[in-house]
């Protein structure tokens, strides 16, 4: 272990080479740069502490700091400034309105920095822009609002995964989901539970109203310094704090109802008929036979309109109080939660109960501690998987000819072609109950005015309770009844330890040093019980139950002990330097390669402030930047290296089997990262921007390779190939309006293109009823199969193109050779937000688009496959071939004939679309009015989410991705029983005391 | 005061940077080991024979596939599939394609299987008392012996079909794979009679090296068992026909009095190997299972398979298996119910997700015998009607004077139906499907015993991990 020692010593050399220096007290007044009234409330801190003052109704300030500090002036709705004391006792400000964006504040890993200095790629949404949206889980309201982070939430199902690419996917066998961290801490994002293969979402947990802002470090350069982990992008969560001064007390109410974005249409009794007796026919079969065969009654009288069974009318509602306050000593943030949500597909509901303190106290001028704990409670009501007989969606498939209720029982009918899962909503029920902290807590230190130790504690702790009971009449859960429960507990602990220093040097150069090292120990362990055999459905626990099937317990760990570093350097403020570097280690890999070591540097040259641009009046800013670096993705099975034996059960006995074959060479998957960006403002800063290209490279991809299975396994993680992820993103803000009506757009594009440049020679295969596939020099999950040519107009078979980049079509599907048919990967993806204001009005209103991706519906063999077997069939199937001469895209109707059901291009489509993603119109309340009231502020608003989706996808919803087999990098972009989005409307109300 | 303060702020800096951090690295996994700690012991030996049965016990296996495959593939005049699995169903129509589920997670399965035993052979040094070294060995070598014939009878021609010294098998394996290296190993297909000859050089190991009675696991008349059903395969009357023999005589086997206990209760008289399933442990109750696909009982199956009846006063010919059973068959009257939900004929042999699943009993060494008795124009043990008999008496049917071929052979069927025996009777005896229409029972369609489409092909991702050192079986593309 050189290498913190090495670290050590840098340290030791800094404390030592560099005098304490004086503290003064320094008094001011600060006002409107605008009018130039005084501003109350202002906060002033000292730089990098939290050590603050706040000004009184006159706009005067006093506070004791160091003769060298740097002291901010932060108010809301101003522009954060900042003014070295350079030894004065008395400073004037003047603060201008929140006009200049480049001067923001951004938060990095261990720190924050100006964004004006910053030389990295940070995406920054303010926790404003996404409170009191009715997302089930808060990366869904980041879409479109930062560039070149493509979030699918794949399925209208709540709190369930996400799907989230920082500039493309960069693995092909490990995860591609970003890092989170949360005040400091890396928090559990990955799925816990056991009931379903769907993922839970851990990140739903999270209260979105809690956020003060969200960075999202996408370059090497800002992402770098979590080494090992940075490779997806990096996402930082930061909480709210209490401010000093007058005691804030918020609250905030919504309620609204939700539909489906879309249900799709499948045929009425008639048209069923008419279809399936053609199809019988033209098979030689006699209808009535066949349908009674399948117990279908032909002549049956039913309409049944299964199509709306899955769905219901969604509601939400969110009560929330928050107070933040303090004074200089002591400061605090608090919160209380609770949000309800049901959801639109029958049975799923999504409970949310949070509470927050987070609180600043400075012991001395020169120690601080703080904490943020929060409480969280979910209760998630969960929806079959995608793939399960019992999602509701799967109700589309039951014929129309047969009933819901069974005339004779009235009740639910059990004698359906498949399952009526209607019952499972009906005697069962699947609960995912989590209780969750993620609390840290810290103490800084200045050991000199401008040198600051701080060593910060965090532990992420989520119990997971998952119950699951299903009644004698439920498919799976006959005939006496299935009880299943499940506790997972994971510890998640984490401690940030970092030294900072920093200077400005003759007025030119100004120093940040940051040092430091961490250490995390991830310990999960579960335990289940499942049963049959209970007296009645009244009786849902396991005690009740006369047979115990199975039981179990498991447990899992994981560490990682991190070294780091980072020097920012800026000259004159115009030249800015920095450099990162991070040595990880992780229990995860071989003992050959168990640490690796991961440098960033960047530069950036804000041009705007050499003397030839620096009177320009179009030009207000530019910056030029650059950076490269090397990150890691070390997201693999805990034991990947390892050759394991596993138990293996044999009725009462328990044996040996072996699970995998050693890899003790195994290592972390390298991403090298090049950005250049430029910065721009122009006309005073109503016109900014940021242009950025990148390449990543990553190699040394993490892959479970194929083996011949005939050597006993089918899989070995190797570190295997290449991948490249390059790209375009374009951000674009402009105020168009200033002053009593007030117009703002941002608008951001990125462009992303993927591919796989080396597998070895491997195609790594998805679902076999699936197109994705990963093959070299194709992009992630390219669909791949054999190519739909339509319907031969003289006979109604379906034919398949021979070959690719040929014509020559064939109606026996087994000549079809496999090609390239399409890319899950968007092309382009963005948004495009307005706000309006006008008086007490505010209009906000956010588009977003995603373009140039495919989707494929895998049910498209099941329900849009001219009547090959009897599950009800999509509308578009009427348009079938019926007699000579007939052009259409949909073959001829043969029953269990097999005519056009094969996987092929038929089920592809464009899944573009351009979506209405929030619509905000609010109205805030005149002083006049609500002064009677003894209000500070009151603002009501009506909310739509998902208005309107533009798309020529003929399924439920283009923004889909079903995760029935777990979450996959090589399955994108498939559609199988997936419900839709909800489209939410809600009206809130925000009252300040 | 400046100095304490440094000191203090190195202390904390540094309070995990000294210790050896490298330690907190060390994570051990906790519900499973590293393979150098795994087989050490003659205990852990014990485990892995233990972990090898559960192999075979897996849905892929003997659990559901072995069994329920032969009889999908010889749908025609016997059951149908109903159920919407894409496999099965292409199984069922003979519309295969290369990735067929099925067929790939059947091989991939059994390979493990067989991997399992040539490591438990690789580590036989650790058994100290012979006659238990003799024993687990005698079981590594059943095993890996009964997977490679499975295999060869599914993705290669019959033994029968063309020259098998010459047609393409399926790759041997008789080589523990412990690294990543003996993994890559690129695999190439053996003739058919390679197979063969490696299969009875196993299991006549097996038969030697296994004791007469070994619990509930394979002992040597579960060898001889198999040996028997091989020969009979390869058309070897004589083979069969003594070891089927050996097993009636000197086993101590007993046909159960009814024809449902073999089904309903575990271990029975009539049992010489079973899988051993219970609630907790077994193949399978949503997704994979043999009562998961044929029954249709409240709570239990999704009836996924219905028995073909086409008797009626339209089409008066019996030609499908339920149609040929006897009005006062036990095997009618006992083993089939009408289903549940859609009251179809169902077979009343897999109605419990936790019931053993008999791989070979003695009906079978009685049929066997009695048909290589009757080829051969011997009466090794007893005469063919006498074993005939032995079956008919124990469904409570009157006994056949006089047994011809075909006769024995529809007994056969009829005793043995939905156990996984249709399609490999009909290859061996070189009877071909046929497909009629259930109206008239005219004849629609023939699909001969020795057709390409009735060889399962080698999974697409074998060919492709493989990169073309497999050979594709005939119309599966490359």
């Amino acid at each position: 272990m050189k290498k913190p020692i090495l670290l050590m010593l840098l340290c030791v050399c800094l404390v030592a080479g560099h005098a304490w220096a004086q503290a003064v007290v320094v008094a001011g007044r600060v006002t409107s740069a605008a009018d130039g009234t005084p501003l109350p409330g202002v906060a002033v801190i000292e730089r990098g502490t939290t050590n603050g003052a706040t000004t009184d109704n006159s706009g005067n300030f006093s506070i004791s700091v160091p003769s060298n500090a740097v002291l901010q002036f932060r108010f809301i709705g101003m522009t954060t400034q900042e003014i070295p004391v350079n030894g004065r006792t008395s400073i004037n400000v003047q603060l201008r309105s929140d006009e200049q964006q480049l001067e923001e504040v951004v938060v990095v890993g261990y720190g924050t920095q100006l964004k004006q200095e910053l030389t990295g790629n940070v995406a920054q949404v303010s926790g404003e822009q996404i409170a009191n949206i009715p997302a089930p889980s808060l990366e869904s309201a980041l879409q479109g609002r930062a560039a070149g982070v493509y979030i699918n939430q794949g399925s209208g199902k709540l709190g369930s995964g996400v799907n989230i690419r920082v500039r493309g996917a960069a693995s092909v066998s490990a995860s591609n989901q970003p890092l989170y961290v949360v005040d400091g801490i890396p928090v559990t994002s990955t799925d816990l539970g056991s009931t379903n293969t769907e993922p839970l979402n851990p990140i739903a947990d999270i209260n979105p109203n809690d956020i003060e802002s969200i960075e999202i470090l996408k370059d090497a350069s800002a992402a770098a310094i979590y080494g090992s982990r940075a490779s997806n992008g990096v996402v930082i969560i930061t909480t709210k704090r209490g401010k000093a001064g007058k005691t804030n007390v918020n609250f905030n109410y919504y309620t609204g109802w939700s539909r489906p974005t879309k249900i799709r249409e499948f045929l009425n009794a008639a048209e069923y008929k008419e279809l399936f007796s053609e199809a019988a026919e033209n098979e030689g079969y006699d209808p009535t036979e066949i349908f009674d065969f399948f117990g279908l009654d032909i002549n049956s009288e039913v309409d049944q309109n299964w199509d709306e069974e899955p769905f219901q009318n969604g509601s939400v509602s969110q009560y929330e109080i928050s107070l933040n306050g303090g004074n200089e000593k002591t400061r605090f943030y608090i919160n209380g939660n609770y949000n309800t949500t049901n959801g639109i597909i029958v049975g799923n509901e999504f409970d949310r109960a949070a509470g927050r303190l987070n609180i600043d106290h400075s012991i001395s001028d020169r120690f601080r501690l703080g904490t943020n704990l929060s409480l969280i409670r979910t209760l998630n009501q969960r929806v079959s998987d995608d793939n399960a007989f019992s999602n509701p969606v799967q109700l589309n498939a039951l014929p129309p000819i047969q009933p819901k209720i069974d005339p004779e029982t009235g009740e639910l009918n059990r004698r359906t072609l498949y399952y009526n899962n209607l019952i499972d909503q009906r005697d069962g029920f699947n609960d995912a109950l989590t209780y969750r902290t993620i609390s840290t807590g810290f103490l800084e230190f200045d050991i000199l005015s401008n040198l600051t130790f701080r060593t910060e504690h965090g532990v992420d702790f989520l119990n997971l309770q998952e119950e699951l009971y299903l009644g004698r009449l439920t498919e799976d859960g006959g005939p006496s009844g299935y009880g299943y429960n499940a506790q997972f507990t994971s510890i998640n602990y984490n401690t940030n330890n970092t030294l900072n220093y920093n200077t400005v040097l003759n007025d030119a150069h100004k120093i940040d040093f940051l040092v430091g090292w961490s250490f995390q120990d991830a310990n999960s362990n579960s335990s289940s019980v499942e049963a049959r055999g209970f007296p009645s459905d009244n009786f849902k626990k396991i005690a009740s139950a006369s047979r115990i099937i199975s039981g179990s317990s498991t447990g899992t760990d994981y560490a990682f002990l991190s070294y780091f570093g980072r020097a920012n350097y800026v000259l004159n403020e115009k030249y800015l330097f920095s450099g990162s570097l991070r040595v990880d280690g992780s229990s995860r890999f071989g003992k050959n390669n168990r640490y690796g070591t991961f440098p960033a540097a960047s530069a950036g040259w804000i041009i705007t402030g050499e003397d030839f641009l620096s009177e320009n009046e179009i030009l207000s800013f530019l910056k030029l930047r650059a950076s490269y670096g090397l990150t890691g993705n070390a997201e693999i099975a805990n034991f990947a290296p390892l050759a394991l034996y596993s138990a293996s059960a044999y009725e009462e006995e328990s044996g040996l089997v072996p699970t995998t074959l050693p890899n003790p060479d195994l290592r972390w998957e390298k991403t090298k990262q090049f950005d250049v960006g430029l910065d721009f403002g122009f006309l005073d800063d109503r016109i900014t921007g940021e242009v950025d290209y990148y390449i990543k490279n990553t190699d040394d991809l993490l892959l479970n390779l194929p083996l011949p299975a005939v050597g006993g396994f089918s899989v070995i993680t190797k570190n295997i190939g290449k991948l490249e992820n390059k790209g375009v993103e374009f951000v674009l803000n402009t105020r168009n309006f200033v002053g009593e009506f007030s117009w703002n757009t941002n608008f951001n594009i990125a462009f992303n293109r993927n591919k796989v440049t080396d597998l070895g020679g491997n195609t790594i295969f998805g679902d076999s009823r699936g197109l994705g596939q990963i093959r070299e020099g194709e992009p992630m999950a390219v669909f791949w199969g054999p190519k739909y040519a339509g319907v031969d107009p003289d006979n109604g078979d379906a034919l398949y193109y021979v070959r690719a980049g040929s014509d020559e079509t064939t109606n026996d599907y087994g000549l079809a050779e496999d090609q390239k048919l399409g890319n899950p990967n968007p092309k382009a993806i963005g948004g495009l937000t307005n706000n309006l204001s006008y008086k007490g009005f505010d209009l906000n209103v956010l588009l977003q688009f995603v373009t140039g991706n495919d989707v494929y519906n895998m049910a498209g063999f099941f329900q849009s496959v001219n009547g090959d077997f009897f599950d009800n069939q999509t509308r578009d199937q009427l348009e079938r071939w019926q007699q000579p001469g007939d052009v259409t895209d949909v073959p001829q109707a043969r029953l269990f004939a097999g005519n056009g059901s094969q996987k092929s291009s038929r089920w592809m489509q464009d899944g573009s679309f351009l979506r209405i993603n929030q619509v905000n119109l609010g109205y805030r309340l005149p002083e006049t009015l609500i002064s009677k009231v003894k209000f500070a502020s009151a603002r009501v608003y009506v909310q739509a989410t998902n208005l309107h989706t533009f798309t020529d996808y003929d399924g439920y919803d283009p923004e889909v991705n079903t995760t029935y087999f777990g979450r996959s990098n090589v399955m994108l972009g498939h559609d199988f029983y997936t419900p839709p989005l909800a489209k939410t409307f809600t009206i809130g109300v925000n009252i300040g005391l | 005061m400046k100095l304490t303060n440094i000191l203090l702020a190195t202390l904390l800096f540094s309070c995990l940077g000294f210790t050896s951090c490298d330690e907190l690295l060390d994570v051990e996994p906790q519900q499973s080991v590293d393979a150098r700690d795994a087989i050490n012991t003659p205990q852990d030996l014990q485990g892995a024979v233990i972990g090898m049965y559960s192999i075979l016990g897996e849905p892929e296996l003997y659990g559901t596939n072995l069994l329920l495959l032969p009889e999908l593939q010889a749908s025609e005049e016997n059951l149908s599939w109903l159920g919407t699995f894409a496999g099965y169903r292409q199984v069922s129509l003979k519309n295969m394609t290369a990735d067929n589920s099925e067929a790939q997670r059947t091989w991939v399965t059994a390979y493990e299987g067989i991997n399992q035993a040539n490591i438990i052979l690789s580590k036989l040094d650790v058994m100290e008392d012979p006659e238990e070294r003799d024993r687990v060995e005698g079981e590594a070598l059943f095993v890996r012996g009964i997977l490679h014939f499975e295999l060869v009878r599914m993705y290669a021609k019959a033994w029968n079909n063309g020259n098998p010294a010459t047609n393409l098998g399926i790759p041997i394996q008789i080589t523990p794979v412990t690294t990543e290296a003996e993994a890559a190993v690129l695999p190439t297909r053996s003739t058919v009679a390679e197979v063969y000859a490696q299969v009875l050089e196993d299991l006549l190991a097996a038969k030697d090296l296994l004791p007469t009675r070994n619990n509930e696991r394979a002992n040597t008349y579960a060898a001889s068992a198999f040996l028997s059903r091989v020969y009979l395969q390869q058309q070897n009357y004589t083979g069969a026909r003594d070891e089927a023999n050996r097993v009636i005589e000197e086993g101590g086997f007993e046909l159960n009095p009814s024809v449902t206990a073999i089904f309903r209760n575990d271990n029975t008289a009539e049992a010489i190997f079973e899988i051993q399933q219970n609630d907790q442990n077994n193949a399978g109750s949503a997704n994979d299972g043999l009562s998961t696909f044929y029954a249709d009982l409240e709570g239990i199956g999704r009836a996924d398979i219905s028995v073909n009846t086409e008797f009626s006063p339209s089409n008066p010919n019996r030609y499908t298996t339920y149609d040929l059973y006897e009005e006062n068959d036990a095997r009618l009257n006992q083993l089939f119910y009408e289903g549940f939900n859609f009251g179809a004929i169902t077979t009343g042999k897999w109605t419990s997700p936790g019931q053993n699943i008999p791989v070979v009993r003695l009906a079978e060494m009685y049929l066997t015998r009695a048909e290589a008795n009757f080829r051969l124009g011997t009466a090794v043990g007893a005469t063919p009607a006498q074993d005939i008999n032995r079956i008919r008496a124990r469904a409570g049917l009157a006994p056949r004077l006089l047994v011809t071929l075909p006769l024995i052979l529809l007994e056969r069927r009829l005793e043995l139906a939905f156990e996984g025996f249709r399609i490999h009777d009909l290859k061996r005896t070189e009877t071909d499907l046929v497909g009629r229409d259930p109206e008239t029972g005219a004849v629609d369609y023939v699909i001969p015993w020795n057709a390409d489409e009735l060889v399962y092909p080698i999974p697409r991702r074998e060919i492709d991990a493989s990169r073309g050192s497999l050979e594709q079986n005939p119309g599966y593309g490359a």
